[in-house]
């Protein structure tokens, strides 16, 4: 360590220009202070000095050691030794370059950084009487105390430790948050079904609104036109009894110049008592219809009831309207037709 | 010795005023913690110096908490006392007033 000496001298000097009182006399006054010193070291064992420190005087017990020249062992003597003590204010003011450093723990990176210029000369100062090592030293108290440079005089290890674990840590999370979403995206592709199953029911509330009912209700209207003649039931005249549309009266009308026209279905030639109620059920399907076999037959008949053996009756082939027996309007209009001829 | 006698003894001796004795003490300390605090050892000859010392910075570890910490370098004082010194003072009997 070859730090720069300052002797007594410069002392005095300084101290003299500070005081009111003569070079010689602060250098007389700072010659008997080290004799009080010492000697009331040597009498009371301890020195203190405010605002410098205590000198004091400490035994060491005899000991053995060894010459190195010759490798004897030989005995070192119990002895006193002068031991300094500072005060913590020169102690800090003597630390005044690193002041700024604290401890801290490597896992955290969080250095105080406080840079002053100060700090940087009087840092730089030690590097003309320091070992080349302290240069770099120094410039640590100017950064981080651990940076790669300080790993050249302290181990690695702990510089190497401190990135790795933090990063460590940082990257578990954000592969753990990999893996979630790499679940998340795999599980809505196998549920993707049900999920536009989901998206659906509550997506096309507008398009049942725009689409026209495709699927018909029951009680809509179908045309007459569209049934075939043969398929006409019951229910169906119904039906067409209670539509407005295009009541088949047409078809119904009849009158007798009709049965003259139409052709002859049958002829029959009554025996046993046959009615013309019968004729009818037989040759049409319903007893109603006699009444067209009547107006057929209005030269051989003055009555109804005008009928026997041996006879012989036309039974007009009319208009299946008009004769059909599962129809109740050919039914009703023959029984009209028969009101009249009663 | 503590302060206070310290003050009585020098003033004893230089035939000054303990008021005097203690401007002066304090001035002289001031004027050693200065040229301490630059970096520079002080001598006193046929007593000792007072140097300036780096400790490096270490790697500690917390027993109690397991942690590493690193304590950061610093500069201590020491004194050094000189050889006469020394001889004079190994053959004292162990303090004791």
């Amino acid at each position: 360590m070859e730090n720069k000496r300052t002797s007594i001298q410069e002392l005095v000097d300084v101290v003299s220009r500070q005081t009111d009182f003569t070079k010689k006399f602060t250098e007389e006054f700072l010659h008997e202070l080290i004799q009080v010193i010492q000697e009331y070291l040597e009498k009371d064992g301890f020195v203190k000095i405010k605002g410098l420190g205590t000198f004091k005087v400490m035994w060491n017990e005899e000991r053995k050691s060894v010459n190195v020249k010759n490798q004897e062992e030989f005995v070192i003597p119990g002895h006193n030794r002068v031991v300094f003590i500072p005060e913590n204010d020169l102690k800090d003011a003597v630390n005044k370059p690193y002041s700024h450093l604290s401890t801290v723990e490597i896992d955290t990176e969080e250095q105080e950084q406080t840079q002053t210029e100060k700090n940087e000369i009087v840092a730089n100062s030690f590097s003309e009487t320091y070992i080349p090592i302290s240069e770099k030293e120094v410039s640590i108290s100017e950064k981080e105390v651990t940076t790669k440079e300080s790993g050249e005089f302290l181990k690695p290890k702990c510089t190497d430790n401190e990135p790795p674990k933090k990063k460590y840590k940082k990257r578990i999370v954000f592969f753990i948050l990999i893996i979630f979403v790499l679940l998340f995206v795999a599980g809505a592709y196998y549920y993707r079904d049900s999920i536009s199953q989901l998206v659906n029911k509550y997506v096309p509330l507008e398009k049942e609104q725009i689409v026209p009912t495709d699927t018909v209700k029951p009680e809509t209207i179908i045309p007459i036109t569209e049934f075939p003649e043969d398929t006409l039931t019951y229910d169906s005249l119904q039906y067409l009894a209670s539509e407005p549309v295009n009541p088949p009266v047409q078809e119904l009308q009849y009158s007798r110049e009709l049965v003259k026209k139409a052709s002859i279905k049958e002829t029959v030639i009554v025996k046993d008592g046959s009615r013309l109620t019968t004729i009818s059920k037989r040759v049409y399907g319903h007893k109603a219809f006699w009444v067209y076999i009547y107006d057929a037959n209005r030269g051989s008949m003055k009555s109804p009831n005008d009928i026997h053996d041996g006879m012989m009756l036309v039974v007009p082939d009319l208009d299946y309207s008009l004769v059909n027996p599962k129809s109740q309007k050919a039914i009703d209009k023959a029984l009209e037709l028969a009101e009249k001829y009663k | 010795m503590n302060n206070k006698e310290l003050l009585a003894e020098i003033a004893k001796r230089l035939k000054i005023t303990q008021k005097d004795v203690s401007a002066v003490l304090e001035k002289t300390v001031e004027a050693l913690s200065d040229s301490l605090s630059q970096g520079n050892d002080v001598s006193i000859q046929g007593f000792g110096s007072f140097e300036v010392r780096k400790k490096n910075e270490r790697v500690v570890v917390n027993p109690s908490t397991k942690k590493k910490m690193i304590v950061p370098p610093k500069l201590v004082l020491g004194f050094r006392t000189s050889n006469t010194y020394k001889e004079k003072i190994k053959n004292v009997l162990p303090h004791g007033k």
